[in-house]
């Protein structure tokens, strides 16, 4: 996978938002930008040319399952990987979101193993 | 109430009336002086007294049972408020955690930091003598084997400083955990405090247009921050990575 790609991070926490900010650059991927909330993250996402979304799903304003929402309904960025990093465990909460077309799913805490794993998932299918 | 003396005639208080109690009272009869106040206090002008009194009896009961039997009381009382303390529990417990996990990373990384302090203080004096070109055959031998040992041990212990620094970072992850969790209490408490200003209105007897938050009750997959306590053993909460990867293999992932 081109370590380059665009990815922009999605948290309405900053600690977060800088903790998989460092674990991507560890993974050798430093082409990060962060938004703090999907009203926020929509419009970057649409007039620029990110290929991977990092997502919470609790955020103000546009939580993360409408961004996903929003995403697979626009027609620039349908296709995009979507991988949701959140404390929503609920099964119902999961299945939603894979209903919705998550690429791969994080309940947090978690380590920088499973997000090496799921993103190496998740690229993999892609290419 | 009210209505109850309605057909007496109603008067006002004389020197009578207060002639007669004092008799009473003075002849040692202090219960009949007490029927006496009672006959007189029903026949004289109440001046809207009782109805007064007896509207803001009922106003407050009215207050107290919409109190007491609103759904919204109940819940927070019953699940809220216990949920609440659970949350704030395991706010302390995951502050501890990440100091801990914090402090014990510090206390790894600190010894390799002394003796690579340590040890290049040890090679200095010889490593300049290298440098100033004052060095004989042997000591030239034992230096480089000494900086061999050096790179070897300096390589190992950066792997294991980064790998703890990565501790360090992933232990912060509670300052998002925890907000998540204070949010959703500090509405709860904004939704009583709403509640109790409500009622102390309704009571104080200002008009109070009803203007109920509406709180929107938690639905299937709202968001609802980390799950605590009876939660987490819930069925309907994935308790781990794992749990969720199975869920969503079984979905076809």
């Amino acid at each position: 996978m081109d370590k380059n790609i665009k990815i922009l991070i999605v948290d309405d926490f900053s600690t977060m938002r800088r903790i998989i900010k460092n674990l991507l650059r560890d993974l050798g991927y430093n082409n990060t930008y962060e938004a703090d909330d999907g009203a926020t993250a929509l419009p970057m996402l649409e007039s620029g040319d990110f290929q991977f979304v990092v997502t919470d799903w609790n955020m103000p304003i546009m939580q993360g399952i409408d961004l996903l929402r929003n995403i697979r309904k626009s027609p620039k960025l349908h296709a995009m990987p979507v991988l949701m990093v959140t404390a929503e465990a609920k099964r119902d909460q999961i299945i939603e979101a894979a209903k919705a077309g998550v690429n791969g799913y994080i309940v947090k805490p978690f380590t920088a193993a499973t997000l090496k794993a799921k993103l190496d998932k998740i690229f993999e299918r892609f290419n | 109430m009210s209505n109850e003396n309605a057909d007496t005639e109603l008067r006002h208080l004389t020197v009578d009336d207060v002639d007669d109690i004092r008799d009473l009272l003075e002849a040692g009869m202090v219960e009949d002086a007490e029927e006496k106040f009672w006959n007189i206090a029903s026949q004289i002008h109440r001046d809207g007294i009782y109805e007064a009194v007896g509207g803001l009896t009922r106003d407050l009961h009215n207050a107290i049972v919409d109190f007491t039997e609103d759904e919204r009381i109940k819940t927070i009382a019953n699940e809220e408020i216990p949920d609440a303390s659970e949350r704030l529990r395991s706010i302390i417990s995951m502050t501890d955690d990440a100091a801990n996990s914090t402090l014990d990373a510090v206390d790894k990384c600190t010894p390799m930091i002394r003796n690579l302090t340590s040890t290049i203080d040890s090679l200095l004096p010889t490593w300049k003598e290298l440098m100033n070109g004052q060095i004989d055959r042997y000591t030239f031998v034992t230096l480089v084997h000494k900086v061999d040992n050096l790179i070897n041990k300096t390589q190992q212990n950066a792997n294991e400083l980064s790998s703890q620094l990565t501790k360090i970072m992933m232990a912060q992850g509670y300052q998002d955990l925890t907000g998540q969790m204070l949010q959703k209490v500090i509405r709860l408490v904004t939704e009583v405090e709403d509640k109790l200003i409500k009622f102390l209105v309704t009571f104080s007897g200002e008009s109070s247009k009803d203007t109920e938050t509406a709180m929107k009750k938690l639905k299937g997959i709202e968001p609802s921050g980390p799950a605590v306590g009876a939660d987490k053993e819930s069925e309907d909460v994935a308790s781990s990575q794992d749990d969720v990867d199975d869920l969503l293999a079984s979905l076809g992932f």
